[in-house]
């Protein structure tokens, strides 16, 4: 229980009141509007078609330099960005494997202590995943194989 | 008559330029002008001083400050240019100890990455139809956190003393 008084404080003016509702008022989601946003999306995305292989290219020079040196952190925020990105872009199976790649370098105490084989082994399966439009059965199947190559690695 | 959204600003933070071009993207072609970028919290930070937002739509996991940092330097800061701004959280993690986090710095709403066109829509207007009351004790300033709860699934069994109205003495204010 928190110590002392709890003063509670309710902005003066709200950003609807801004945006032109009256008092109380809702709208909701406007499908027109919705369906403006989406549109625009697609655009988008159709418009930078080259970003999620050009980060998978990032990833693996990341990947290099962790090699290298020993620090997979550049790797982590190389997949984090995919991660966050790739399902947007049409490619939810690289999210998922960029996801398993983030929870497995996580997971260790020490990144420097990656296997760079369960590296590389993701980074495999995000390119076939992207080289083979997602297909279902093939996402399937890495996925299950990355997660025993995980397992066994931890 | 439908939101007028050219009327708001909202402020981007995150490190990475896709993700701020994307967001950005999809804030346009809602009607919204004034959508600024920043590359970190404490650039975020200082955008903010320099000209005020309606809204922030933040990365957590930046660097040198991170979404929580800034938040928290919001909310608490001597300096902050506006410790009520509505704050929405882009995240890649679900974990509940990450959403907590997140929450207790006084996030407003979270936008799990990756987004969609809806979940981002959502978001904005959750925060302009359902503000919420701001929340100051001792040791915490930010929106209150036990009215959505059951909204969030990362959040479901948590009970706090004050989700239980156990807060003892509540002094109503107005900003």
């Amino acid at each position: 229980m928190p110590e002392g008084p709890v003063h509670v404080i309710r902005p003066a003016k709200t950003i609807a009141e801004r945006l032109g509702a009256r008092k109380g008022e809702s709208h909701g989601l406007d499908p027109a509007l919705l369906a403006r946003m989406e549109a625009a999306l697609g655009a988008h995305v159709a418009q930078n078609a080259h970003l999620i292989p050009a980060e998978l290219t990032r990833l693996r020079s990341r990947f290099a330099g962790a090699r290298a040196d020993g620090d997979f952190r550049p790797v982590f925020a190389a997949s984090h960005d995919i991660k966050g990105l790739a399902g947007t872009f049409g490619y939810p199976a690289v999210t998922r494997f960029a996801d398993s790649l983030c929870t497995y370098l996580l997971s260790l105490p020490d990144m420097s202590a990656a296997s760079p084989l369960v590296v590389a082994t993701h980074l495999d399966a995000m390119t076939a995943a992207l080289e083979s439009s997602e297909d279902g059965a093939l996402v399937e199947e890495l996925a299950q194989g990355l997660a025993a190559l995980v397992a066994h690695a931890g | 008559m439908a939101y007028q959204f050219s009327a708001l600003s909202i402020l981007v933070v995150d490190d990475n330029t896709h993700m701020r071009t994307l967001v950005k993207v999809l804030l346009h072609s809602m009607g919204i002008r004034e959508v600024r970028e920043a590359t970190d919290g404490a650039h975020a930070f200082d955008e903010l001083r320099l000209r005020a937002a309606d809204i922030v739509i933040c990365d957590l996991l930046m660097s040198p400050l991170d979404g929580n940092d800034f938040t928290r330097l919001l909310r608490q800061a001597q300096d902050s240019p506006n410790r009520f701004i509505p704050i929405i959280m882009l995240t890649g993690y679900s974990e509940r100890r990450k959403v907590e986090a997140a929450r207790d710095a006084g996030v407003n709403e979270f936008l799990r990455k990756p987004i969609t066109a809806r979940s981002l829509y959502q978001r904005v207007i959750e925060v302009v139809e359902r503000p919420r009351p701001f929340i100051q004790s001792a040791d915490y300033f930010g929106p209150d956190r036990r009215r959505r709860k059951a909204d969030n699934p990362a959040l479901h069994g948590s009970r706090r003393a004050e989700d239980r109205g156990e807060s003892p003495d509540i002094v109503y204010l107005t900003e």
